[in-house]
């Protein structure tokens, strides 16, 4: 009777497993409403979960490929090939992934010096090293060898063979690269703005103060006056003490952003950052924001999230940051806290021409111990093609994505839903960087915000500028002059950012010109001027080979 | 039965065992590593990989000058000293003079409550007690409230250069006193009783039996934990904590005091991939380490004749 009794039980307890198996199973967000049947999906034509009948690119759905990669980012979202993004790429290009993520920044110089490579190795560093025929193969020989029908433009091979250690021969092409023209041609379908630092605010507060005026470095300066004053128990401007710092101001003087080490000058030379005029400007302005109480010293030595817990707890009025993804996830932040609480971006004050010097962000390199060097680079074309592109960041056309009459994409309530609530790369998995532009991810992270919310990003469409010539012309690594460029702009401990903090938290304005005096002669003797002398003509002849000059 | 050195050996096989354990870990671990210490007159480069050492090219002292005429050398040499000295004579007495202080507690209770509670901290991370230090002292944090509640000012413990050292030796002492009063509290145990009912008997004073029986009782100790301390000067003394509080409290507010020469190495050398310069800067840390040891042992041997070797 007893065995009886417990044979119900186990049978129960299948039953339950099976049913909770199956609802795990349908968790998969259903296609949106109003959306094409899967006759009518773009990709190779198939409903998800249907095997693709042909690959893009010569890529064969049938054979599975499975490359071991690994990915230099100890921040990386994810740790497995997992998520609807990742299925839908295994499903058409027959390709999946076996990942390592770095546990910390020195793990793939240990892994050169070994020669112990995977398959693949994605990094936003060490591109000198790894461009070498001793540890990669190089793109144009493999696209050659195989036959691939794949002009990379001009523009992302002068970026590769920027660092590259053998002439002429590129290892790998950057991921995220965008030019001026890009952006502007953005403005077409009206969505996303270029990533450079924004400044969020206190929305309800800032009607509640009486909408004062918002248009110049001055009414800045004034609203955070006001904002002291009647909300003396918040922090009137706090910033993101690890990448943004303070650059919306940096911007509004027309330098640029931290990257921008060297400034073009009227006349055509390229000075160092330090000694352009507007450098003192900027600090002297960030100087008295915080003589005027309006930014505290603390916020240097915060960590980002401290800085994020005190916008989201209703403890800031202002917050420095970036623009496209911090916006959504401090409001839905500040919401749980500050029921009413509501952060807009700021509108584009000063100088509009803001810009970056980037030749692009992640580079995937192929290794000579690759198991399959041909699926590698077919899937390598695959992913920088608008297809793959907008799969990895957009997902599958007609499931998380619509395109309206301008070409925008309308996503799914499940995806903004996923967005809202920190799950996109759980769910969907949008980490696979390897291709695309900045274009793709800034559309994919703005199209879910209300544009109401951003009034800045119209402007900086269309006054954003991308300067690649001044990276490209940048020292490689082990050089006497990178070391000196190293120890002038190092984020941790270079001279620069250091000697900045110094001049921007001076009591008073003769403290303020002695540490700028000290922050100059330091650069010096750390050889700003021969460092000059280096890169202007190396920039001036980057320029020419970007066509600009 | 076997006779002679092989014989002994035999017989304290057991106990052989754990020593040739220990060598064998000190070999692989300790001495091994020391041919890295090839690539700091090397240009070598990470591609060449571990044999690179042995084949990259011979560039002598161009890195030991390069560190030395560092435009930040003297600033890291001076912060690394003071921020040592500093910790050395704050938190070296503190556990001796609270090892003293528990011997003399006869309140059992007390004396084992005060004992766990002093040494608790020694098994907190640094990683959180920086976290802690943060959130209780920046600019709206509950001691620049207090602060501001009864005197109305606000300190910026975390970004002043001058408020850093401080902090830094007064969290080392927090968190290092408590584990080295039990070591000196060990060596009390070991005094001869019959020393303290004499000198009782004697008439000496309680204050007299600490000074002329429990000091001399325990300077061996004390002599040998100032000699590692010593040792280990540059890298904090006792707690050995000066990379953690530095690199995990240090920010472009307060680098003037808190860059070291362990996080500039970190920073600008093996961050960077500067592998050589690293090395190099590493290891004149350690010969000045290696010189002070001798140093301290000398001195010790001459003016109280205990010494270390």
């Amino acid at each position: 009777m007893k065995k009886c009794y417990n044979r119900k039980a186990i049978a129960l307890l299948l039953a339950f497993a099976l049913l909770i198996g199956l609802c795990a199973c349908s968790s998969q967000p259903a296609p949106p409403a109003g959306s094409p049947d899967s006759s009518t999906v773009s990709s190779g034509g198939e409903a998800p979960g249907d095997q693709a009948a042909e690959g893009p690119f010569g890529l064969d759905p049938n054979h599975r490929v499975t490359l071991s990669c690994f990915f230099d980012f100890t921040w990386y979202p994810i740790s497995e090939w997992k998520g609807i993004i990742a299925d839908e790429i295994t499903r058409l290009t027959g390709v999946d992934m076996e990942l390592t993520i770095a546990v910390d920044g020195q793990q793939l110089g240990m892994m050169i010096a070994s020669g112990d490579l995977p398959d693949l190795v994605s990094s936003d560093h060490m591109f000198s090293n790894l461009s070498t025929s001793e540890l990669c193969y190089d793109w144009q020989g493999l696209i050659d060898e195989y036959g691939l029908d794949w002009e990379i433009s001009q523009q992302s091979i002068a970026n590769s063979l920027s660092f590259t250690q053998e002439e002429e021969k590129f290892f790998t092409v950057l991921s995220h690269f965008a030019t001026a023209e890009d952006w502007k041609e953005l403005d077409k379908i009206g969505v996303g703005a270029p990533m450079c630092s924004s400044m969020l605010y206190r929305r309800d507060l800032y009607e509640a103060m009486g909408s004062p005026k918002f248009e110049t470095l001055e009414d800045v300066h004034a609203l955070l006056l006001k904002a002291k004053e009647d909300y003396p128990d918040m922090r009137p401007l706090i910033f993101d003490p690890v990448t943004w710092k303070l650059t919306y101001f940096r911007q509004a003087y027309g330098l640029g952003n931290g990257s921008n080490y060297f400034v073009e000058q009227e006349n055509g030379d390229w000075l160092t950052v330090v000694k352009d005029p507007r450098y003192k400007e900027y600090l002297a302005y960030c100087n008295q924001l915080y003589r005027d109480g309006l930014i505290y010293a603390d916020n240097f030595g915060m960590e980002g999230a401290a800085a994020e817990a005190e916008v989201e707890g209703g403890g800031a009025f202002a917050y420095i940051i970036g623009t496209q993804n911090a916006i959504t996830p401090r409001n839905s932040g500040l919401k749980q806290n500050v029921p009413d609480g509501v952060l807009w971006e700021a509108p584009v004050v000063g100088d509009t021409n803001v810009y970056d010097a980037s030749i692009g962000w992640m580079g995937t390199f192929i290794s000579k111990s690759c198991k399959d060097p041909e699926t590698a680079i077919r899937y390598m074309q695959f992913v920088h093609s608008e297809e793959g592109a907008r799969l990895t960041q957009w997902g599958r056309e007609g499931y998380e994505y619509t395109l309206d009459e301008n070409g925008a994409p309308q996503f799914s309530e499940e995806w903004n839903k996923a967005v809202n609530d920190g799950q996109l790369d759980e769910i969907y998995n949008t980490a696979l960087y390897q291709g695309g532009t900045k274009i793709n991810e800034a559309v994919a992270r703005c199209a879910p915000i209300d544009p109401e919310m951003t009034p800045n990003y119209p402007t900086l469409r269309q006054h954003f500028g991308n300067k690649p010539w001044v990276k490209y012309a940048e020292p490689v690594e082990g050089s006497d002059e990178k070391i000196i460029l190293d120890q002038l702009f190092d984020g941790q401990s270079g001279a620069i950012p250091t000697g900045e903090a110094k001049v921007i938290l001076s009591d008073t304005e003769e403290a303020f010109e002695r540490n700028f005096q000290e922050l100059l002669s330091t650069c010096e003797s750390v050889g700003m001027d021969e460092l000059e002398a280096f890169m202007d003509p190396r920039i001036k002849d980057a320029m020419k080979v970007y066509g600009v000059a | 039965m076997k006779k002679g050195l092989l014989g002994r050996l035999w017989r304290q096989r057991h106990l052989q065992g754990f020593v040739w354990l220990g060598l064998v870990f000190l070999l692989i671990f300790h001495y091994l590593p020391m041919f890295g210490i090839l690539i700091a007159f090397e240009d070598f480069k990470i591609s060449s990989g571990i044999l690179g050492m042995f084949t990259s090219e011979f560039v002598g002292l161009k890195h030991f000058i390069a560190f030395f005429t560092d435009y930040k050398f003297t600033e890291l040499l001076a912060n690394t000293l003071s921020l040592s000295v500093l910790k050395l004579l704050f938190s070296f007495p503190l556990p001796i003079f609270l090892a003293l202080v528990l011997n003399e507690c006869h309140v059992s209770w007390f004396k084992r409550v005060a004992q766990t509670v002093s040494y608790l901290p020694y098994f907190i991370s640094w990683v959180i007690v920086a976290g802690f230090t943060q959130i209780l002292l920046t600019n709206t944090g509950a001691v620049n409230d207090l602060l501001n509640s009864l005197l109305g000012v606000r300190l910026q413990f975390l970004t002043s250069p001058a408020l850093f050292r401080p902090l830094a030796v007064i969290t080392a002492m927090w968190k290092e006193t408590g584990w080295w009063t039990i070591i000196f509290l060990a060596a009390i145990a070991g005094i001869d009783p019959t020393l303290y009912e004499a000198a009782e008997i004697d008439g000496a004073s309680r204050l007299m039996r600490i000074w002329r029986i429990t000091l001399p009782g325990i300077s061996p100790t004390v002599t040998v934990v100032l000699i590692l301390a010593l040792g280990n000067l540059l890298g904090g003394g006792l707690s050995g904590s000066n990379f953690e509080q530095c690199y995990l409290m240090g920010n472009v507010g307060n680098y003037d005091a808190s860059e070291i020469l362990q996080t500039y190495i970190l920073n600008i050398g093996l961050s960077k991939g500067r592998f050589s310069y690293a090395t190099a800067a590493g290891l004149f840390q350690s010969a000045i380490s290696v010189l002070l040891v001798f140093a301290s042992n000398l001195v010790s041997k001459r003016v109280s004749g205990e010494g270390l070797f």
